[in-house]
């Protein structure tokens, strides 16, 4: 059956049988317990969660490669290219990494261990058999589900496809919007909580997914901007936005908060969670029941743990949280960026420093605050009189001495400390000791962990890289044309940063496991980490954490009776380990790209310059394919 | 958030820049600033690159296909070299791995280039075109002959130096300019090909920025200033690309490169946070190797340079390499330790000389014979006593110039075997080097004192007692040889006598190190030692650099 989005006045709706589930799912709007369930039930439990998003999304992959023609050569090097799946816990491999004497050795280890043939094969399987035992397979909801998705492994994914239209997505939408064993149904939306700095990137993580979803429900694909000036976007507001079509039950949706709605996304997490919690609130009127699925995307991981624990009343309506690239856990070059400016500031505060340059005037004493950006998401801003350099470019820069005012006078850099803070394993640590138990979420509320890994050499070559559908020429090579002009889609921006402002990260982190923003082991709960703080915190850090009257008596009640068992013990059983069995914290393991695979391109040229620019090559939308079928069958097997 | 990406985007744009930095001076001291009136050498030169007719009256498609085979070729190697280095390496509360050293990095580098090249170019000359003659260079020139070539790519000049203020490092942007002649691309060019005005005016602009740079060292009025110049001292003086790319089918590619590189130097200071105290001294003083490394024969211990560099001179290192697409798992590599000297031996683009022992590149090494596990008794026995008397005797091997020969396994495939299947490895080869030596005796009375001193060598007094520290320079290895054991008749006292017996026995043991001048035993280990000697100077050679470079940064962000 093809799918089709078909156009009806001035919104989309569902045509055929998602028209059919609308109606069916329009008088059973009433809020539903099903999905939190006392806790995980043992069919939830049985579920190989990691191997199984692997295969779908592996599977994926393969239907949307085969419906762009891509012979089986190619699907099978673009799974390889983009999938992580190891059997083991993601512990394991960081020690294996570890137990290499050199930076190469590590480098050497940690491919044979992601580019394992056995994992290959382990993913590719044409059935769930090793993810999901017979017993949890032959429940009903869940056999619907699973021969929707066997039916459809070889159906080819066109490039215009609205995943909601597609049989896989209807069934999707029955798996996640069932209740009370099929009794009963709920409306769900996947709330993409976005991270550092996300106020001022103008673009959506996911986009394609994001995109489906407003287009199914009548709204423009991206949310209209009403005003631009540079770092100040004004988007059209959420409330107005998800209010088209509003009198039409949605079942499944997927939101996101753009621009400012989140606040100052460098500065404290905690004005974040309040912002978001807000957010969430002031939906319309059709929302008020809507269970989330929260995505959370680096910072904005912890972010969503610090709404729940903030605003516990939004612990009911939470159906679960994955973590994409999270900083659950810190990341230890917020540690080193912290020093480098508590250093060069010395006795001043950032707010003195800046007083005693502005006389310099807009962009001179912006290249004065470059230390304090220099490992961090703005630090391009660093440098000076970058007007003529645009200009020499052909750039529009009749904006840019406003810009270096605004960035001057504006919040982030004033604030910017106080995010890194509390991006430092320290911080997390405090917090996570404090917060991390099963009082965080209700019982039965999934939390799965998503992590990138990079290999930078990625970014090269073809030639170099291994990868057979790896670019042409290097992405930071920028290639003319014949013309003399700069060949844009394959001149990546991103690129240049995330190398440039990475090697640090890389030197700090594990290993080297880091996928150019955070560490591999921060990226997942404390929950499912079985080594000791101290393999993140400093000697004097733990011996401050251990000092917290609150953190001591926490641990201690955990079986930590002393300093030296509060250091050495798992830190899993210091963050009540038990609560993952009750909450349903599973690791989906790793992928292979890099903390920003999920943007199209965050930086592009001006369009002034070229509409073209650098497409990051990762399976963004095959990749939300699988999660929210993973989704789906939590949600059901939750259910028994 | 666009505004970042714009500036990103003019920082790492121009593919030109990418192309010349290759062989740019990237730091240079800055002309028009205060510290201008400190000094006026820098008053009449002119920074250029210089381009030949080949390049500028290429179609500009076949221009812009050789920048960016160039330019995509350095960036897999950055890449390539990124993803297998520091890894883990600082990891602050666990195990830290432990990173290639910068010398294996390098190697890396320009192993990954060299094996992209090959690719690069054969694709690029079966779909489109290359220009056929290349020549690029890079130096410091008389203004008045700068001002007298035609200038070339104005608009791409233009361009880079509207960004130089952009840059918290000055660049001192050139110009770009025409010349008529190019370096002819071979191993190795003993008499450059450029006209002698051309490198008149480059030997008097290079030496005007030399010694403008050790002024501005040396001061402490211009802190901006000095940093700029301690910079400068750690990167390129010239350097020059050129290259033969015949059409496909018709013969095979050759690439020439040359780097002038400032001497090698340490960094000392009082007091790491006063800018003031910091000082960079030309040369190395004799350094202990982090461990000896035994190559076989001997027992280097430690390595030296320039420690008795006079303010006068201007000593200099030549990186030379040669690639011949014929030999495409190949690249030679030379290099020359010498001073500046309009009538050196070597008369490159920078005329060199390289003979004076003092601008050497100094190993220490004791003979000493590697005892095997699998040695007899007797030999081991005998072995050691050797090794006993031996010890007594430190040679100074001189490098004057060295010659290396990067051999790469053939057929060798990165996407299947991995990035570092396509390393270069190092092959000494001693024949094409040319090394100096200084035996070491210390005499225990004056009378073998002035034995010694009748055969040339010159003794002082080594410490409080009565010995002598005599040496003698020997000009080549075989004269070392000549010396110890045809000359033997010269050596009447005990100090000789006992010098002869431990020599002969040397030479009835390992006759290949002082009898011959087949070097096989020693290339071999030092092919694979090499970067042990080296590695931990230019550790520290690139630490230096980072600490430089944060200090001039920060000094330019914070200072008023």
């Amino acid at each position: 059956m093809k799918a089709s989005v078909k156009r009806r006045g001035s919104a989309y709706r569902f045509a055929g049988p998602v028209m059919a589930l609308s109606l069916a799912t329009s008088s059973l709007l009433t809020p539903s317990p099903a999905l939190s369930a006392p806790s995980p039930t043992a069919a939830a439990r049985s579920v190989n969660w990691k191997l199984f998003f692997n295969q779908l999304f592996a599977l994926e992959i393969r239907k949307e490669m085969s419906g762009q023609g891509a012979s089986q050569a190619d699907i099978e090097a673009a799974i390889k290219q983009h999938t992580g799946f190891t059997p083991g816990t993601f512990n394991d491999t960081v020690n294996k990494v570890l137990s290499a004497n050199t930076s190469a050795e590590a480098f050497n280890i940690r491919h044979k261990i992601y580019d394992d043939q056995q994992n290959y094969r382990a993913i590719t399987a044409p059935n769930f058999k090793n993810s999901i035992p017979a017993t949890t397979q032959n429940i009903p909801a869940i056999k619907d589900l699973l021969a929707t998705i066997n039916q459809n492994r070889e159906r080819q994914i066109g490039p215009e496809e609205n995943f909601f239209n597609s049989p896989e997505g209807q069934s999707f939408v029955r798996g996640i919007t069932a209740s009370n064993r099929g009794q009963g149904n709920q409306q769900v939306a996947l709330v993409l909580v976005p991270g550092y700095a996300a106020h001022v990137i103008k673009f959506a993580i996911f986009p394609e997914i994001l995109g489906d979803a407003n287009q199914l429900w009548g709204r423009p694909i991206n949310r209209p901007v009403l005003a631009d000036k540079g770092l100040d976007v004004t988007y059209e507001a959420h409330t107005t936005f998800y209010g088209r079509g509003a009198n039409e039950p949605h079942p499944f949706d997927i939101l996101t908060p753009s621009g400012w709605e989140l606040g100052n996304t460098v500065g404290f997490n905690g004005e974040t969670a309040d912002l978001l919690a807000n957010w969430l609130t002031s939906l319309p009127p059709s929302y008020a029941n809507t269970k989330f699925i929260f995505l959370g995307y680096s910072k904005g991981a912890p972010a969503i743990f610090e709404m729940l624990q903030r605003h516990p009343e939004l612990k009911s309506r939470t159906a679960g949280i994955i973590t994409f690239a999270g900083v659950v856990q810190g990341t230890h070059i917020a540690r080193v960026g912290r020093k480098e400016i508590m250093g060069t500031l010395g006795a001043r505060s950032i707010a003195d420093l800046i007083t005693k340059i502005r006389s310099k005037g807009g962009t001179e004493a912006l290249e004065s605050m470059a230390p304090f950006l220099t490992s961090f998401d703005l630090s391009a801003i660093k440098l000076p009189k970058v007007k003529e350099v645009l200009n020499s470019y052909g750039f529009d820069v009749s904006d840019l001495d406003e810009q270096s005012n605004r960035i001057l006078d504006g919040r982030e850099l004033r604030e910017v400390v106080d995010g890194i803070i509390d991006l430092e394993p320290s911080t997390r640590s405090l917090w996570n000791m404090l917060h991390f138990d099963r009082d965080l979420l209700e019982p039965g509320t999934f939390v799965f962990n998503l992590s990138g890994v990079t290999d930078i050499s990625t970014f090269a070559s073809r030639r170099i890289s291994g990868q057979p559908l790896g670019h042409r020429t290097s992405l930071l090579a920028p290639m003319l044309t014949g013309d003399s002009k700069i060949d844009w889609p394959h001149f990546s921006l991103d690129a240049w940063f995330l190398y440039l402002s990475s090697q640090g990260g890389f030197k700090l982190a594990p290993g080297g496991l880091y996928d150019t923003q955070v560490d591999l082991q921060h990226t997942k709960t404390p929950w499912l980490d079985a080594s000791p703080l101290s393999a993140s915190l400093t000697e004097s850090e733990l011996q401050t954490l251990w000092d917290n009257a609150e953190v001591r008596q926490r641990a201690m009640a955990r079986g930590a009776q002393t300093y030296d068992d509060f250091k050495a013990a798992p830190r899993s059983k210091l963050m009540d380990a038990d609560a993952a069995n009750q909450i349903g914290a599973f690791d989906l393991g790793e992928y292979k790209g890099h903390h920003w695979s999920l943007f199209l391109q965050a930086f592009r040229p001006p369009v002034t310059t070229s509409s073209e620019f650098a497409v990051w090559t990762f399976p963004r939308k095959a990749m939300m394919r699988a999660l929210l079928q993973t989704f789906a069958l939590y949600n059901i097997a939750s259910q028994y | 958030m666009r505004l970042a990406a714009s500036i990103v985007a003019s920082l790492r744009l121009p593919s030109a820049c990418v192309a010349v930095a290759l062989c740019a001076p990237m730091i240079s001291c800055k002309k028009g600033t205060r510290s201008s009136k400190l000094s006026s050498a820098l008053e009449n030169t002119s920074d250029l690159i210089t381009v030949n007719g080949g390049v500028v009256d290429a179609p500009t498609e076949c221009r812009n296909t050789l920048i960016n085979v160039l330019s995509n070729s350095i960036a897999d190697g950055l890449l390539a070299n990124g993803a297998l280095t520091g890894l883990g390496t600082d990891y602050p509360t666990g195990k830290k791995l432990a990173s290639d050293s910068v010398y294996f990095q390098l190697l890396r580098i320009a192993s990954v280039v060299d094996w992209e090249l090959k690719q690069a170019v054969a694709e690029a000359l079966s779909q489109g075109c290359m220009p056929q003659d290349i020549s690029v260079g890079s130096g410091t020139f008389d203004q008045n002959y700068a001002a007298g070539l035609p200038e070339r790519f104005q608009s791409a000049t233009a361009a880079l130096r509207r960004s130089e203020s952009l840059l918290p490092i000055s660049m001192n942007l050139p110009t770009i300019v025409q010349i008529d002649n190019m370096e002819k691309p071979q191993a190795w060019p003993s008499q450059s090909t450029l006209s002698p005005a051309h490198r008149q005016a480059q030997i008097s602009g290079t030496t005007a920025k030399l010694h403008y740079s050790r002024e501005m060292i040396s001061q402490n009025q211009d802190i901006k200033e000095k940093l700029r110049a301690m910079l400068a001292a750690l990167t390129p003086v010239a350097s020059t690309l050129t290259a033969t790319i015949p059409p496909a089918g018709s013969g095979d590619p050759k690439i020439y490169a040359e780097f002038y590189l400032p001497p090698l130097s340490e960094f000392s200071a009082k007091d790491i946070n006063d800018v003031n105290t910091w000082q960079l001294s030309r040369g190395i003083k004799t350094m202990a190797l982090p461990r000896e490394v035994d190559v076989n024969v001997a027992r280097i211990t430690h390595i030296g340079y320039l420690e008795s560099a006079e303010e006068a001179r201007e000593p200099l290192i030549k990186l030379q390499l040669f690639k011949d697409f014929k030999k495409p798992d190949q690249l030679q590599v030379r290099i020359i330790f010498g001073e500046l000297d309009p009538n050196g031996a070597d008369q490159g683009t920078l005329p060199l000389n390289f003979t004076n022992y003092k601008n050497a590149f100094v190993i220490s090494f004791y003979p000493n014979l590697v005892i095997d596990p699998d040695d007899s008794k007797i030999l081991r026995n005998l072995k050691t006593d050797i090794n006993t008397v031996a010890n007594q005797f430190r040679i100074e091997a001189r490098i004057h110039q060295i010659t290396l020969n990067l051999i790469r396994e053939s057929k060798k495939d990165p996407t299947k075997q991995g990035i570092d299947s396509v390393l270069l490895k190092p092959r000494f080869a001693m024949k094409d080097s040319d090394l100096s030596f200084r035996l070491h005796q210390v005499s225990d009375s004056p009378e073998e004192s002035a034995t010694l001193t009748r055969v040339g060598f010159i003794c002082a007094p080594a410490t409080a007692d009565a010995k002598q520290s005599c040496y003698r320079d020997f000009g080549a290895f075989t004269d070392l040889h000549n010396y110890l054991v045809e000359g033997s008749g010269k050596l009447t006292t005990k100090l000789a006598r006992r010098t002869m017996s431990v020599i002969n026995l040397l030479v009835k043991h390992n006759s290949r190190f002082l009898i011959n001048w087949n070097m096989e035993a020693i290339e071999k280990a030092m092919d694979t030692e090499f970067a042990a000697i080296v590695s931990d100077f230019l550790e520290r050679q690139d630490e230096r650099r980072h600490d430089i470079r944060s200090r001039l940064e920060q000094t330019f962000y914070t200072e008023p």
